[in-house]
């Protein structure tokens, strides 16, 4: 009994805590953390594995809560989700994503990213 | 629950799928009773139940939504969709055609080619599970080496349990079916064991601390820990029991045999309950180690550049191998036992030299790219915390640095920064050095400011090893390996883009520059005749000289 006990402690010590990742986010644009001099038009989202469009979200806060008047979620490539964005003011933006990966696992994440507002034109 | 009823699913679907081909190859290969005949559907009918059951948790995982768990239109939808439920479909589908071709086999007159039929497509249904595991993000070879996995456990596991299954009345014949499947079974088993050991490397590299710092690598683990036991329980029936069983088969009782099979089986079970968490858990080459739980790792970098390691590895090694002598020779428990230690002394020697210090964080990977905003943001940061001890140029040469209780060290040499990991540097912003006076930053700088610390030692570190850069690019002249930060550009036309999308591509030659002072430079650089001498780099194996054109 004590040896499995053992056993059992040591696979249990072996259970660390660790983040779930099978696809992972590559690039994206605008880039994570990124401070825009303009406000981005679309926003991109690539991963080191193929994506499933239909089974994925993306979500963005910004200073007035969540925006409302996203396009429709694309994928112009496999590893690549892409959605057009509305006119976004200045501000923090952050960026919700949850992907399911081609070999049927999810994973969810989140950046952020800023726009300032244009310089005066001299 | 969810994930609860996912691994129930994988677990009986790779039962079924192993045994189901399994017991049709051996059909093929000699008479096997009515085992196929009774329990062929049983099989058939688990193994879609199991399938169906898969399809419904990875349904309702893909939509978030648990109630899609009981949806047949979600299901379906997921089926039509994505790669995976493809996948899951087609698998079905070979499943059904498969099971029931050697059902048809089973009552008919025999027809080896009806149960070949019947077999390829169960072995079809099983090998279809490779696209969509941990093997299909390696690429093609590794699809093939999972496939040779499973149909050669699927060979062995179907073999063993014909002989479990046997009926009373044949039972006599346990030993010549024995002698006959052990003469196979051996080199399935090493073909399984060999092309399972190439995909754990392929899934683990290079991260091989994930073996011990992760849910996928406990499971390995206790794979390797039940493999071991099947092998253990193979080969005592192999080279004891069977002979013995044989040399007194008049009066011989099958009965022992029989009870040391179905050990094996039961084990082959339980390994396949292992199997199964492996495909539900992320590889451990993959995830991020955020809390590794030794206080030392092992590193080659690290420690073969010092003094004496070589030595305390070349005597640990002299033990081992005479440990293993030892052991060879098989002179009895005293010289058994000095072997063991020997060889234990040597590899714990071996494993000493080799050991360097870690902390929590050690295999914790940089969330914020090396690229040109967090070198910036870093340069900040370590000017506002860091200069002061650590100096402008990260030498340990700071104002403050006297008055500490151990002077900072040198961020800038190799030796020093090898010994550590990205994660190690992290670790201490995080938690601080007491002894040396190092304060925590854990409530200053925030992680992703701890990351930008990082990449701007890294970046300064880099620099400093720059400095043995030369004008020309030689063959055979020691290289600094430099990596450029990466950044991103917008052109005013509106075309974006980062300077990565390069890497790998084709040289590119960064120009710094401001204008207008930038611009009578800009304007000689383009009327300039350009001829870079290449030095027979990956893109260019002959080395030859290039013209190259300058656009403003």
């Amino acid at each position: 009994m004590p040896k499995i006990a053992l056993l059992l402690a040591f696979f249990c010590s072996l259970a660390t805590p660790e983040c779930f990742a099978h696809a992972r986010l590559s690039r994206a644009e605008p880039a994570a953390r990124s401070t825009l001099n303009a406000a981005p038009t679309r926003l991109r989202l690539s991963f080191n594995e193929a994506v499933e469009a239909k089974y994925s979200s993306v979500e963005l806060r910004g200073p007035s809560g969540l925006v409302s008047g996203l396009g429709p979620l694309s994928a112009p490539e496999e590893r690549t989700l892409e959605l057009a964005l509305p006119p976004l003011p200045a501000g923090r933006y952050d960026v919700h994503y949850r992907v399911l990966s081609a070999d049927g696992h999810v994973i969810e994440a989140d950046y952020r990213f800023s726009v300032q507002d244009a310089p005066a034109a001299q | 629950m969810i994930e609860l009823l996912g691994g129930l699913a994988r677990w009986l679907g790779l039962g079924c799928g192993l045994l189901l081909p399994g017991l049709g190859v051996w059909a093929v290969l000699g008479p096997t009773e009515t085992s196929l005949r009774r329990c062929g559907g049983l099989l058939t009918v688990a193994g879609t139940l199991a399938l169906v059951l898969l399809l419904a948790t990875q349904t309702a995982a893909a939509t978030g939504r648990s109630a899609d768990l009981w949806q047949v239109a979600a299901w379906l939808a997921y089926a039509e969709d994505t790669h995976a439920g493809r996948a899951l479909g087609w698998r079905l589908l070979a499943l059904l055609a498969g099971g029931g071709l050697l059902q048809l086999a089973a009552r008919l007159p025999p027809g080896r080619n009806l149960l070949l039929a019947g077999s390829l497509l169960a072995l079809l249904s099983l090998c279809g599970a490779v696209l969509s595991g941990h093997a299909a993000s390696l690429g093609g070879p590794w699809l093939a080496v999972h496939a040779l996995h499973l149909a050669t456990a699927s060979l062995w596991l179907g073999g063993l349990f014909l002989l479990c299954a046997l009926p009373v009345e044949a039972r006599h014949t346990l030993p010549e079916r024995l002698q006959r499947f052990s003469g196979l079974a051996l080199p399935l088993m090493g073909l399984t064991l060999a092309s399972g050991l190439t995909l754990a490397y392929g899934l683990l590299a290079p991260q091989f601390a994930g073996l011990v710092a992760s849910v996928w690598g406990a499971w390995l683990l206790l794979k390797l820990l039940l493999v071991a036991g099947v092998l253990g329980i193979a080969a005592r029936l192999r080279w004891s029991a069977l002979p013995r069983l044989r040399r007194a088969q008049d009066r011989a009782d099958a009965t022992p045999l029989l009870r040391q099979l179905r050990l094996e089986f039961a084990l082959a079970l339980a390994l396949l309950g292992a199997a199964a968490g492996l495909g539900l858990s992320p590889p451990g080459g993959h995830i991020e180690i955020s809390q590794w739980p030794w206080p030392f790792r092992f590193t080659l970098d690290g420690t073969l550049p010092e003094p004496g390691t070589l030595g305390t590895l070349t005597t640990g090694g002299a033990l081992l191998i005479l440990g293993i002598a030892a052991l060879a020779r098989r002179g009895g428990l005293a010289l058994t036992r000095t072997g063991g230690a020997l060889g234990a002394l040597g590899t714990a020697v071996m494993l000493y030299a080799l050991a360097v210090p870690a902390s929590p964080d050690t295999y914790r990977r940089p969330s914020i790219t090396f690229d040109a905003l967090s070198i910036a943001n870093g340069a900040a940061h370590y000017a506002a915390h860091c200069v002061a001890c650590h100096g402008a140029q990260g030498r340990g040469d700071g104002p403050l640095a006297a008055g500490l209780p151990r002077r900072p060290v040198d961020l800038l040499t190799e030796p020093h920064t090898a010994r550590h990991t990205a994660g190690d540097f992290y670790h201490w912003l995080l938690a601080g050095i007491p002894e040396s006076g190092m304060p925590a930053f854990a409530q200053t700088l925030d992680e992703d400011a701890r990351w930008d610390v990082i990449n701007f030692l890294h970046a300064l570190n880099r620099g400093y090893e720059a400095r043995i850069l030369q004008p020309r690019v030689m063959p055979g002249q020691p290289q600094a390996r430099l990596v450029a930060p990466d950044f991103s550009w917008r052109t005013r036309d509106g075309q974006a883009g980062w300077l990565t999308d390069w890497r790998g591509s084709r040289s590119v030659l960064l120009v710094f520059y401001r204008l207008p002072a930038s611009a009578a430079r800009l304007a000689a650089l383009s009327r300039a005749d350009w001829v870079a001498s290449t030095a027979g780099g990956a893109g260019d194996p002959a080395g030859r000289a290039v013209r190259h054109q300058f656009a403003v």
